[in-house]
C-alpha cells in the first residue's frame, strides 16, 4: 500500500494530464503532454545525461566540502569556546546574506578561468550552515558523564573524538547531512542560474536555455531529472543513516 | 587508624564552584586500604563532589588529596554511562584499550570482570538490549576490570528497583571481598549505607563532615538485614543526619548574623 498508493495517484494524474492537454488543445509551449516530455528526454538522452552528471558533480563536491568543513568546524567549536565566539558571527553573516547576491563576487574572484569551481563554492555556501549547526548541536549534547568517563579512562584527544564524540554526534551529523544534501542541489541550481555553466552545461542551464527557446517539454524533462537527483540523494543519505544507526539508536527502535 | 604512605586521605579539602558557592568545606579524612566506606548526606550536600575530587575530575580550591593514583581508580556513575553503539565487551574493554594493554590481557580481564557481575553470557549484547540492573552491572564490570586499588561509586543503584538494588548490594559486598579494593560508596539511603559499609561518613548540607561512624562487624552475612545491630546502625546514621537539620538552621542564622 505504501508504494502502490502514490504510484496509483501518479498514474491517474499523468493520464488526466495527457488526456486534458489533448482534449483542450493546450499549445505545447504552455503545457506539453507527458508523452511529449518523455520524447524530448529520449531525443536528447546523451545531452541530458551529461547535464545531469554536471549538476550531480557540483552538488556532490559542494556536499562533500560542506560535510568536511561543517563537521571539522563543529569539532573545533566544541574544543574551543573562544574559537566559536570568534568565528560564529561571520558564519552567520555568510548564511544570512542571500547567496544570489554574493555569487557575482565569487564569479569575479574564482570564476573566470574555472566556472565550475565558482559554482561549487556558491553551492557550498548554501549547504554548509545546517551541516555545521547540526554537528555542533550533536557534539554539545553529549552526556557530560561520558566525557568524565573519557577523562577518567585517560583518553587522548584522538581517542575521545573517535570513541565518543563522532559516534555520539553521528545521529545529528546525519540529520544535518540529509538537510544539506537537498540544499546542495538547490545551491547547484541557483549557482548555475546566476553564473551559467561555463563549458559544461548542467540541468539548470538546460532549463534556462529551453525556456528561452520555448521548448517547454525540455524544461519539464530537465526539471524531472533534477527531482530525480534530489530523490536519489535523499534516499541514499537515509540509507546511510539506517545502516549506521539501526543497531543502537533510539530512532530505530 | 594507622597512617601509611598508601593511605588515601583528604586534607582540609575545599571546593568552590564559580568562586562563590562552597561545595566542600574543609574536609579532612583518610581511608584505610581495603576498607569500605559509605558517604551519606542529603542531596546537594556535596557527596558527589567528594568523589569527583578524589577521582581528580575536580581540583580542590584549597587543601589536597593524597594517595589517589588516577591509573588505579575505578569510577561508577549514577547512570550506567555506557557507549550505546558498543557492545558489552567493548564497553568494558574500552578503558584498558586506552591504557594500551595487550589484547589477550584485556580479553582475560573483561571476561573475569563480567563473570564477577554475572554477565559472562551477554558479551555481544548492546546496552539497549539490557535491563537497567544489567547495564549497571556492565558499568561496575568496567570499573572493576582494570583491577582498581580504589573503587568510587556515586549512588550507583539509586535508579534501580528495590529488589535489583538489594541483589546488587549483596554482589558488591562479595566483589569487594574478592577484589580487596578500597571502596567509597556515595548514597542517600541510610539502610544501604548501614548494610554495605564498615564505616559511614555523614555529611551535612554545607559541605562539612558531621559524623564518622564505625559499623558493627557482622557475624552472619545472610541475615544481617534482620539483626538488631543492623537496625541500631540505621538509627545511629539517622540520628547523625537528624542532628544535622538543627545544625544547619543554626549555622545559617549565625552566618546571617556575621553577614
Amino acid at each position: 500500500m505504501r508504494y502502490l498508493l502514490p504510484i496509483l495517484v501518479g498514474c491517474l494524474v499523468l493520464g488526466f494530464w495527457e488526456f486534458y492537454v489533448d482534449y483542450a488543445e493546450i499549445p505545447k509551449f504552455v503545457l506539453p503532454a507527458p508523452s511529449a516530455i518523455a520524447s524530448a528526454l529520449a531525443n536528447d538522452a546523451a545531452g541530458f545525461a551529461s547535464a545531469t552528471w554536471v549538476t550531480l558533480r557540483i552538488t556532490g563536491f559542494a556536499f562533500f566540502l560542506a560535510l568536511v568543513s561543517g563537521v571539522g568546524l563543529a569539532i573545533i567549536f566544541s574544543r574551543s569556546r573562544a574559537a566559536e565566539m570568534a568565528v560564529y558571527p561571520y558564519v552567520v553573516t555568510l548564511q544570512v546574506t542571500p547567496v544570489v547576491a554574493i555569487a557575482p563576487l565569487i564569479l569575479i574572484w574564482v570564476g573566470f578561468d574555472n566556472v565550475e569551481r565558482a559554482l561549487v563554492i556558491i553551492a557550498w555556501i548554501v549547504t554548509f550552515f545546517p551541516m555545521l549547526t547540526n554537528s555542533a548541536q550533536g557534539l554539545k549534547s553529549i552526556d557530560p558523564q561520558l566525557h568524565d568517563l573519557m577523562t577518567l579512562s585517560r583518553a587522548n584527544g584522538w581517542q575521545r573524538l573517535t570513541t565518543l564524540e563522532l559516534p555520539a554526534a553521528l545521529p545529528s551529523i546525519l540529520t544535518g547531512a540529509k538537510i544539506s544534501g537537498g540544499l546542495a542541489l538547490i545551491g547547484a541550481v541557483v549557482a548555475e542560474f546566476v553564473a551559467g555553466s561555463g563549458a559544461n552545461t548542467g540541468l539548470a542551464w538546460r532549463i534556462i536555455e529551453a525556456g528561452n527557446r520555448l521548448e517547454i517539454a525540455s524544461m519539464f524533462a530537465a526539471l524531472l531529472l533534477l527531482s530525480a537527483v534530489g530523490i536519489v540523494l535523499f534516499y541514499t543519505l537515509s540509507l546511510i543513516e539506517w545502516l549506521c544507526l539501526r543497531r543502537w539508536h533510539e530512532s530505530f527502535r | 587508624m594507622t597512617e601509611t604512605p598508601q593511605n588515601l586521605s583528604l586534607q582540609n579539602v575545599c571546593v568552590d564552584y564559580d568562586n562563590q558557592h562552597r561545595a566542600l568545606d574543609g574536609l579532612t579524612c583518610s581511608f584505610e586500604p581495603g576498607s569500605f566506606t559509605a558517604l551519606v548526606g542529603p542531596s546537594g550536600c556535596g557527596k558527589s563532589t567528594v568523589l569527583r575530587t578524589v577521582a581528580g575530575l575536580i581540583a580542590p580550591s584549597h587543601g589536597e588529596v593524597v594517595g589517589a593514583g588516577d591509573n588505579d581508580t575505578g569510577y561508577v556513575f549514577q547512570e550506567p554511562t555506557l557507549l550505546a553503539w558498543r557492545n558489552v565487551y567493548d564497553n568494558v574493554a574500552m578503558p584498558m584499550r586506552f591504557a594500551g594493554l595487550s589484547a589477550s590481557e584485556i580479553d582475560q580481564r573483561v571476561r573475569h570482570a563480567l563473570q564477577m557481575v554475572g554477565l559472562q553470557e551477554r558479551l555481544d549484547a548492546l546496552p539497549r538490549q539490557l535491563s537497567g540492573g544489567m547495564k549497571m552491572r556492565v558499568s561496575l564490570a568496567r570499573a572493576l576490570a582494570n583491577r582498581p586499588r580504589l573503587l568510587l561509586l556515586d549512588e550507583p543503584f539509586a535508579a534501580l528497583d528495590e529488589m535489583t538494588r538489594m541483589r546488587l548490594d549483596d554482589d558488591l559486598r562479595d566483589i569487594w571481598q574478592q577484589a580487596k579494593s578500597t571502596v567509597i560508596f556515595v548514597t542517600h539511603s541510610i539502610t544501604e549505607a548501614a548494610y554495605l559499609a564498615e564505616r559511614v561518613l555523614v555529611m551535612r548540607d554545607d559541605g562539612r563532615l558531621v559524623a564518622d561512624l564505625s559499623m558493627p562487624t557482622r557475624q552472619d552475612n545472610n541475615h544481617f538485614r534482620t539483626q538488631a545491630s543492623y537496625h541500631a546502625a540505621c538509627t545511629t546514621i539517622s540520628d547523625a543526619l537528624g542532628h544535622n537539620a538543627h545544625d544547619v538552621a543554626d549555622s545559617r542564622q549565625t552566618q546571617k548574623a556575621t553577614d
